[in-house]
């Protein structure tokens, strides 16, 4: 599970994220939307801890700066960035390290397939193209074997066979009861996956829904009812 | 630690495996053993010249070497950049489960290495200019590498964990420290105004007990004269003080608590860092950090066609701080301020005019490897998407170019030429055949860039570009000289301009074809 408690950010004198909590349950997908500078990738940032914050963020009911919940924490950047002289396969295997991860040989060598990188394992990190760095991306925090995983815009650059996959990736996540927090644009994308969203403005959280309550009303409708915006 | 370990491990195998496979880096490896004979032989030069040749000697250079080191590490540690992280460290690092206190060490091993070639030149120096018996100059090497190195890391935890309780400690640090530069810029005054500016005098003032009395780079100063020249009363207490603030620096730093908050400014300056090499790797300015503040500016008559390239290029002008000023205009300024003033009108065997061009050649071969604005331009596909012929869009885009050039021209050559007695038409010729070289630069980058793609990468580009221009320029030298020298000086004020257009004309008229799509450039 993942728990946002009274998160408040500040940049110099301009106030980006305030009091905001929020909480998602094991083996349930979240999906953070709002427009741009809402404050989404501030919270994305600060439960990766990346940024100095008030307020508590809990992973597993661990504290997110301790080692012990960064142990279980997966996290996608909206922009990866590679070691130029890492090759994909290292980059996992340093992930492996990091983290002291029971993922398998076997295990990786599959998610290498399912992406279509095997035969780009060996390339070095500054030889990738961005949608290949956003594959390793995802690649090294499934390989973490995470309890809770962050995606902040995990289907830019992807190609559709890899979104597809992605998208399968996080339905078997969440069906082993691993916490999903999605930062996202692209509602059609996260259509069929989420269970509970959170729309955020200037800083706030506006409003949540379970996907049970929703009704027949997509995401959409939902994200336009709270922001105010129209439908097309 | 294991993981770093591995990423450090692999890392370094990696680049090397690809670097022998490249020709360049042996002429790298060449150029840094060269250059590292070339340091020791200017320090013994110069030492031999400044009569400092013997075992003191060695210790006056390092005071100057560690107060300049020490000074600049606190304030870059205080300001939290003295540590270079990469984007990388932000993503696969620092939200790893590794301790924080693990990751600044592991950072900081560019740091260490500085410290290592420092510290190994110092000794090697010590041993052949300076001649310290061979045992102590192991010694002090061993000395200066570990103490240093403890000193320094544990400087950088204590300042990077930012504990709140120690702000306030920071603070008054960073303003002990701007006193300490304040105390060695006193006493060196003292000792200069009481001295006179001689060589006796510096050599006296590095030679104060103040210089190793004061903390902590003064105590360290008494270590290595302890080392090089055996025992006295200032460096044994020195020494004492500067092995305790070790000792006590080591202690705080294992005690204090490193929560990890540092990484929101690392990943800052890590964005930042990787956006500087980004600029630089195009030749374009190498100072400052972060976003660019610019000015709200409007432009009234935008031109159509190709000119719209040259309105855009003004109006970012506008929003510039200093417009179309840059560095290179203050320069001009400065240099003119100091031939005027400081150089004078230079004697009757060497006409003022040939200096002057001299000069103008001169800056042009410099400022060939830096592209200003040029290098992202070329990156913008909108110039090339605009349905114009490709020689007018080639010149409505160097346009803004070639006014700087002419600004900086003008500042530099007219006060000089005047200042200089200079007739006015050579004065002109020296100022069009500035303008017209430095355009030529402009145009030898497009035609680099598309005939060697990334073949030969960023430092290969740079090479090619130097070579040509200071081919040019070479030629035009054989050409101009001795015809200036066996008929008539006054020949080379009308042979370098004419020179310049024609061969930049040519360069140009290559150049177009090569200019109608960006293709080639990545």
């Amino acid at each position: 599970m993942l728990e946002v408690q009274g998160l408040r950010k500040m940049y110099g004198k301009n106030l980006a994220v305030d009091q905001v909590s929020f909480f998602v349950p094991d083996g349930r997908v979240g999906i953070l939307l709002g427009p741009n500078g809402a404050g989404k990738s501030t919270i994305i940032k600060s439960i990766a801890g990346l940024l100095r914050y008030e307020g508590m963020i809990r992973i597993q009911g661990i504290p997110s700066r301790e080692l012990e919940a960064k142990r279980i924490f997966g996290y996608v950047p909206e922009i990866p960035s590679m070691f130029e002289a890492l090759s994909v396969r290292e980059h996992i295997q340093y992930i492996r390290m990091a983290y002291k991860s029971p993922v398998t040989d076997q295990e990786v060598e599959s998610l290498l397939d399912r992406f279509e990188m095997t035969d780009k394992a060996d390339k070095l990190g500054n030889e990738l193209s961005k949608g290949m760095m956003q594959k390793v991306s995802i690649l090294c925090a499934l390989a973490v074997k995470p309890q809770v995983i962050l995606f902040d815009e995990p289907m830019v650059g992807l190609d559709p066979q890899a979104i597809r996959e992605l998208k399968e990736v996080i339905l078997e996540l969440r069906s082993q009861g691993v916490t999903v927090l999605i930062s996202t644009h692209m509602l059609e994308m996260v259509e069929e996956l989420w269970d509970v969203m959170f729309v955020m403005e200037k800083g706030h959280i506006k409003a949540s829904f379970r996907k049970e309550d929703a009704g027949d009303r997509d995401l959409d409708d939902l994200f336009f009812e709270v922001t105010g915006g129209e439908k097309r | 630690m294991r993981a770093l370990l591995y990423l450090t491990k692999r890392s370094f195998i990696n680049r090397a495996k690809k670097a022998v496979r490249k020709p360049v880096t042996y002429l790298y490896i060449a150029l840094g053993v060269f250059y590292v004979a070339g340091i020791l032989a200017a320090f013994a030069s110069l030492a031999a010249a400044g009569g400092i040749a013997h075992k003191e000697g060695i210790v006056y250079v390092m005071t100057v070497w560690l107060y300049f080191i020490f000074c600049s590490n606190f304030l870059s540690y205080a300001k939290l950049k003295g540590v270079i992280f990469r984007p990388s460290h932000a993503h696969f690092i620092f939200t790893a489960p590794i301790s924080s206190k693990l990751v600044l060490l592991h950072g900081a091993i560019l740091n260490y290495t500085v410290s290592f070639v420092a510290d190994l030149l110092f000794s090697v120096a010590a041993v052949t200019v300076f001649h310290v018996e061979p045992a102590r100059g192991v010694l002090l090497f061993v000395f200066c590498f570990v103490f240093e190195t403890v000193f320094e890391t544990s400087l950088m935890v204590f300042l990077y964990s930012g504990e709140e309780r120690f702000r306030g400690l920071i603070r008054l640090l960073r303003l002990l420290i701007l006193a300490l530069v304040v105390a060695v810029a006193s006493v060196a005054a003292w000792y200069l105004v009481a001295g006179g500016i001689r060589v006796e005098t510096v050599l006296s003032l590095l030679d104060s007990p103040a210089l190793k009395l004061l903390p902590v780079a003064g105590w360290e100063v008494s270590a290595v004269s302890l080392l090089v020249t055996g025992p006295d009363l200032w460096n044994v207490i020195g020494t004492v003080l500067f092995l305790l603030a070790c000792t006590g620096m080591f202690l705080v730093a294992w005690k204090i608590r490193c929560t990890g908050a540092y990484y929101e400014d690392a990943a800052k300056f890590a964005d930042d860092y990787a956006e500087l090499r980004k600029r630089n790797q195009k030749g374009e300015s190498g100072l400052g950090f972060g976003k660019k503040k610019l000015k709200k500016a409007s432009l009234s008559g935008w031109g159509t066609g190709a000119r719209a390239i040259l309105s855009r290029q003004l109006l970012e002008y506008k929003k510039e701080r200093f417009f179309i000023f840059t560095g290179f205009t203050l320069a001009a300024l400065i240099g003119a301020v100091a031939c005027i003033f400081f150089v004078g009108r230079p004697q009757e065997d060497l006409p003022p005019e040939l200096v002057l061009m001299g000069v103008a050649v001169y800056m042009v071969f410099v400022g060939t490897g830096y592209m200003g604005k040029w290098g992202k331009e070329l990156e913008q596909p909108y110039i090339y998407l605009i349905p114009e012929p490709a020689a007018k869009k080639l010149w409505y885009a160097t346009c803004t170019e070639h006014l700087k050039a002419l600004v900086d021209a003008v500042l530099f050559f007219v006060p000089v030429g005047l200042a200089w007695g200079l007739p006015i038409w050579k004065t002109g010729a020296i100022i069009l055949s500035y303008v017209v070289l430095q355009a030529n630069r402009l145009y030898i980058k497009v035609l680099g860039d598309s005939l060697l793609g990334d073949t030969l990468g960023t430092t290969g580009k740079q090479f090619f570009l130097l070579a040509v221009q200071g081919g040019i320029l070479g030629i035009g030298a054989l050409v101009s000289i001795p015809a200036s020298y066996f008929i008539n000086t006054n020949l080379l004020f009308l042979i370098v301009p004419i020179y310049s257009m024609m061969i930049t004309v040519l360069i140009a008229a290559l150049t177009v074809p090569r200019f109608e799509c960006m293709e080639q450039w990545d």
